[in-house]
């Protein structure tokens, strides 16, 4: 077989792979295509540099693709927009709310409010620490504290449905959402968040938390939990075991 | 108001179709699945409440990739430091065409810094001019040229070492 020695510098490669990409001027493609035909090594250049494309563009997906996030509703009104953001001022101003990161859909449910709100919160910077309002602070909210779990932000809405979002001294962020009356059972959610919901006392409760380990997670929704419906001597096992794993847990993943 | 519920199943549609090109971009970038499922579903959420869009498919694909783009680089999540790492000189190889198989190349691709693997998704699996990565990364065209003949060189030898040699991949100096 002929060859010849091929001595390309680094351009070289870069205009064979521009050329195999169809990214080269007419007049550079010409030159190229002349020596392609007298150097074998060229030849055989591209032919490598093609046949890794065509395997690159043949292949299969690397496991399942996640499900696209819930569709939004449709997008209200720009004077309604407006007139929402005002409403949620004036309410934030009149409760001493800051600052009030919630989004309000009046047309969804509480899980996609409350998801949106986290969603929210857990991408902002983190804020001073607030004044609890009357209505947030609860002995979870307290309980939560003495784990390190600082209240960072809160918000409430027209409908009487409070957040509370935590942060705590590693970094993991979790929210809590209070609505005022009993709410459905959590339906199976392709949300990328660990969640956990539930009712008691006539009020429907649901924990978000984002790059947080489930075990961790599911260790304090069964506080939070056992805080709102159990009697004192069911908590306090859980408080125990909740501030053991405290001491050894390690950072969030944000 | 229905008019806009319609618009938005157009756009839950639209966003739909480019969805899996959009995460497995994520996890090119990101090198881990869980962070780019949430990048990706930060993202489309995005794109999904966002006032408007691009109307023509080309440009919107670019504004897709761009605002999950800026979204990780927001969040630090870009592994920068792996921008350096060289990559093999392209003389040094000899491929065999036997030893490229989807398994091979998908092994290979993998161990790409993440920088170079951003131009290969780009350019080769997602069909990316050069000009257009260059604007997505934010770099001039040449450098994305560069980078993606360092990162083909790279893969081709990844490939032709991950694998038993049939052939003989290196010609005597002599012949």
């Amino acid at each position: 077989m002929p060859h010849r020695a091929d001595q390309s510098p680094p351009s070289d490669w870069e205009t064979l792979n521009a050329f195999a990409d169809g990214e080269l001027a007419p007049a550079e493609q010409r030159v190229l295509a002349e020596r392609l035909a007298t150097s074998p090594e060229t030849a055989e250049r591209l032919r490598g540099i093609v046949r890794l494309k065509q395997e690159l563009q043949g292949l299969p997906a690397d496991g399942a693709t996640p499900p696209l996030p819930v569709r939004s509703g449709p997008p209200r009104p720009r004077w309604q927009r407006v007139a929402a953001i005002a409403a949620a001022l004036v309410i934030a101003t009149a409760v001493a709310f800051t600052p009030v990161l919630l989004r309000r859909d009046a047309s969804g449910s509480f899980v996609t409010v409350s998801l949106a709100a986290h969603e929210q919160f857990a991408s902002a910077p983190a804020q001073p620490a607030v004044a609890i309002a009357p209505a947030a602070a609860s002995p979870v909210t307290n309980e939560l504290a003495r784990l390190g779990l600082q209240p960072i932000w809160q918000a409430t809405s027209a409908s009487g449905q409070v957040r509370i979002g935590f942060v705590g001294a590693r970094g993991c962020r979790l929210s809590l959402h209070v609505s005022p009356h009993d709410e459905p059972a959590l339906a199976p959610t392709s949300a990328n968040a660990a969640l956990s919901g539930w009712n008691a006392g006539g009020r429907g409760y649901l924990l978000i938390a984002t790059e947080m380990p489930q075990a961790r997670f599911e260790m304090i929704a069964g506080f939070i939990k056992a805080l709102t419906s159990e009697p004192a001597d069911k908590v306090e096992p859980l408080r125990t075991a909740l501030q053991s794993e405290w001491r050894s847990a390690q950072p969030c993943l944000a | 108001m229905w008019r806009n519920g319609r618009k938005a199943n157009a756009r839950h549609a639209r966003l739909e179709r480019e969805w899996a090109r959009l995460f497995r971009y994520a996890c090119a970038l990101t090198r881990d699945r869980e962070r780019a499922a949430d990048a990706a579903q930060e993202a489309a959420l995005r794109v999904l409440t966002a006032r408007s869009e691009p109307a023509e498919d080309p440009a919107y694909r670019r504004w897709l990739y761009s605002i999950l783009r800026n979204l990780l680089i927001d969040q630090g999540r870009r592994q920068q430091r792996e921008q350096g790492t060289p990559a093999p000189e392209p003389a040094d190889w000899r491929f065999d065409e036997r030893a490229l198989s989807a398994i091979t190349v998908r092994q290979a691709l993998e161990q790409l810094p993440a920088a170079m693997k951003e131009v290969v998704v780009l350019v080769d699996l997602d069909g990316f001019s050069y000009a257009e990565a260059a604007a997505l990364i934010g770099v001039p065209a040449g450098t994305v040229m560069s980078r993606l003949s360092r990162a083909r060189a790279m893969l081709l030898s990844i490939i032709g070492g991950a694998n038993i040699r049939v052939l003989p991949i290196r010609h005597a100096a002599s012949s």
